[in-house]
């Protein structure tokens, strides 16, 4: 006996949608429920975007509500639904820890991949789009450059931040035995013939004509998060048709990063568009099931729901050190409390509080801007306020024998920093210097010329080479993305480091810190939910008696008496399970 | 019985053993009792003062301590102040940490009592 049908399916090619109607209304209601990118007030007819995912998801909803389907869109239907299943078995095969990946020759003589970058690049090139969410330091640039190996994947085009051209040239030279340019300049002209390009994300807009014309067979993204902020910003429009040139010719798109978003959950949804569009819905679509809409910001209400749909969408691969069998050598931060200096804010308050009057009553644009302003001008004086106890904190470190990067991100504090720190003769390495002096200071700084770098927080991502050098780091400022604290570490938590790595950071109750601890907090569940869903992350204690005995060495070594330990009140030892018992 | 201090020292130190999402405060309140009852520690949830007073999100009955927890939004912050001085005008309360995802401050005592403020986002900073 036919079963009852419950309405009808269609599909419409010219807009790449399942459309379905006729659908009573408790069933209308249950569609709802679980495609709930669907807004709770839309009626029939309803649209669901064409992919993989939803195809599955449609055809065991008509399990249950069966509907009228032609013979050529049922074909499809279940076409899609097959491959998702297809590519969930496939993916589970290439991902066993004991499954053997494919042996692809062409690397320089003595060169290798690791077993689980070989299974990234299997991975990438059957589902073609892909994000290598990776834990820093565990190789992308080599994922990167051995994507070149994929069947049918050149000429390679990689895009990465302009600091790193020139490391990545490098390393494509010294690794894979292809031929390598790196296009200089923003002005197009006839590329020598190559294997692999080199662009940098500020290049694209430029280069635009030439990246669209339908050559390139594979495109790899380092650092994809500078796509976050999706065709709203030049690099990012130009990234989109870019991308829709190379899904036109069939090739492969991979984004290499281990922090894909900076801020809030929305720029998960900006990138991935990008490289695979629709396997979110449309953005209003997204906002809706995803988001949470009274904030209006792209806060992601659940991170780990989606972090989840996106592993099983096969939209990204998330490995982590110890998933790979690798150890974090950064031990858990210690936080140095310290009181503002208040002489040094006192000029800068004055301006502080016109532009907080300002904020208050100026017109809507005049008060924008003055709003704006006066968040930069909190953190420049939060950052001034804390600048002399950060430099004297480095100092403890490095006359104790620890070679010290120092992050910071405004020029007066930097100012501060170097005038305390003139005898140490820190090396700078920041917004203000050139590529060349950049590289100077890192060069200054490896070879034991100086036991300081003063970096930018935003500067130098990916750099190598640091960790040769130091494993302690200072935080004498906030970021506002706990993603860039992330990166910065990063650069000493990485391939050849030999010690543990100590973070601190220096930090004050008052200006813009609390406030800036708040929202990245919140910034951190997004991220923790989409990277790793599920998972609850436990901090690691810090040895408060690290930094006791750094302190003593620091004393000793300045023939400073030193003095009677008093009891702490808020130190972050773990309490033992007897003191946990009196509470 | 363990010293308030103490006690205020030791329950600040487990909550910043893990990290809480306080974006939404439900979420924020389960995720910190479970961490709670991973350690076995003697709290009581949702322990309702009586009429007037309120429910207190958390409570040691041992030791005295309140534990409010507020989710990141704009909440009124002399709204939460009150709310912390009606618990702390309770006799079984000795002290109280406001948890909170949303940068308060608080008096060190209130009605003679000594109180905290624990930043959620501080396990942010890694």
């Amino acid at each position: 006996m036919a079963r009852k049908l419950y309405g009808e399916i269609t599909y419409d090619a010219r807009r790449s949608l399942w459309v379905l109607r006729d659908l009573p209304p408790h069933v209308a209601m249950r569609l709802k429920q679980i495609f709930t990118k669907l807004s709770p007030t839309e009626t029939n007819p309803f649209r669901i975007t064409d992919t993989d995912t939803n195809a599955a998801d449609i055809q065991w909803f008509m399990e249950r509500y069966p509907l009228k389907i032609s013979l050529s869109d049922k074909r499809r239907l279940n076409r899609d639904a097959r491959r998702f299943y297809q590519h969930q078995v496939e993916a589970e095969r290439i991902l066993m820890p004991d499954a053997a990946p494919t042996e692809r020759p062409g690397l320089k003589p003595g060169q290798a991949l690791r077993r689980y970058q070989k299974q990234a690049i299997d991975l990438a090139e059957k589902m073609k789009s892909l994000i290598i969410l990776d834990d820093v330091g565990l190789g992308k640039t080599y994922e990167g450059l051995g994507l070149a190996l994929m069947d049918n994947a050149l000429p390679l085009v990689i895009v990465c931040q302009p600091h790193l051209q020139t490391q990545w040239r490098e390393k494509a030279e010294k690794f894979i035995d292809l031929t390598v340019h790196a296009p200089q300049g923003n002005t197009p002209y006839s590329l020598p013939a190559s294997d692999i390009y080199i662009f940098k994300y500020t290049q694209l807009a430029g280069w635009i004509d030439t990246l669209c014309a339908g050559w390139v067979r594979a495109i790899a993204f380092d650092e994809i998060q500078e796509l976050r902020h999706g065709d709203t910003t030049g690099k990012g429009a130009a990234a989109e048709k870019i991308c829709q040139a190379v899904r036109n010719a069939e090739g492969y798109m991979v984004g290499l990063t281990a922090t894909l978003i900076y801020n809030y959950g929305v720029e998960a949804f900006n990138i991935v568009n990008m490289l695979r569009p629709g396997v979110l819905g449309s953005r209003d679509q997204f906002m809706r099931e995803y988001c949470d809409m009274t904030s209006g910001k792209g806060i992601v209400k659940d991170p780990s729901a989606l972090g989840s749909f996106l592993q099983e969408a096969l939209m990204v691969l998330r490995r982590t050190k110890s998933d790979v069998g690798q150890e974090a050598k950064q031990e858990a931060p210690y936080l140095h409390w310290v009181n503002p200096n208040e002489r040094a804010v006192t000029e800068a308050e004055e301006l502080a509080a016109s532009l907080a009057i300002t904020t208050l009553t100026g017109s809507f644009q005049e008060a924008g801007m003055a709003s704006r302003e006066f968040d930069m001008r909190m953190r420049e004086m939060t950052g001034i306020a804390k600048a002399h106890e950060a430099a004297a904190f480095t100092r403890m470190l490095v006359e104790s024998g620890q070679p010290v990067v120092l992050f910071g991100w405004h020029r007066e504090v930097y100012e501060i920093w170097n005038r305390e720190l003139a005898d140490l003769k820190p090396a700078m390495y920041t917004g203000s210097e050139t590529t060349t002096q950049k590289e100077q200071s890192k060069k200054a700084f490896i070879d034991g010329e100086t036991d300081i770098l003063i970096m930018s927080l935003r500067s130098g991502a990916g750099t190598d080479g640091i960790q040769y050098r130091s494993s302690t780091l200072v935080y004498g400022e906030l970021d506002f993305s706990p993603l860039v604290h992330k990166q910065c570490g990063g650069r000493l938590d990485r391939d050849g480091q030999p010690d543990p790595v100590y973070a601190y950071y220096v930090v004050t109750n008052f200006g813009s810190d609390p406030v800036l601890i708040d929202i990245l907090g919140l910034k951190q569940s997004q991220s923790d939910g989409i990277h790793d869903p599920g998972v609850t992350t436990e901090r690691e204690q810090s040895d408060p008696d690290r930094i006791k005995r750094m302190a003593r060495a620091y004393l000793e070594s300045k023939g400073i008496e030193i003095p009677q330990e008093k009891d702490h009140q808020d130190t972050e030892e773990t309490p033992t399970e007897d003191q946990l018992a009196l509470i | 019985m363990v010293p308030t201090e103490r006690a205020l020292d030791l329950v600040m130190q487990v909550l910043s053993r893990r990290t809480f999402d306080y974006s939404d405060e439900k979420r924020c309140q389960v995720e910190i009792a479970e961490h709670f009852e991973s350690l076995s520690l003697n709290v009581e949830r949702e322990h309702n003062f009586g009429t007037g007073i309120g429910v207190c999100d958390f409570f040691f009955p041992q030791s005295g301590i309140v534990v409010e927890t507020k989710a990141y939004k704009s909440w009124s912050k002399k709204q939460v102040y009150r709310q912390c001085e009606r618990y702390c005008k309770q006799p079984s309360v000795t002290g109280l940490i406001l948890a909170t995802g949303k940068a308060q401050g608080l008096p060190a005592f209130i009605h003679g009592k000594p109180v905290r403020v624990y930043q959620l986002g501080r396990s942010a900073l890694q």
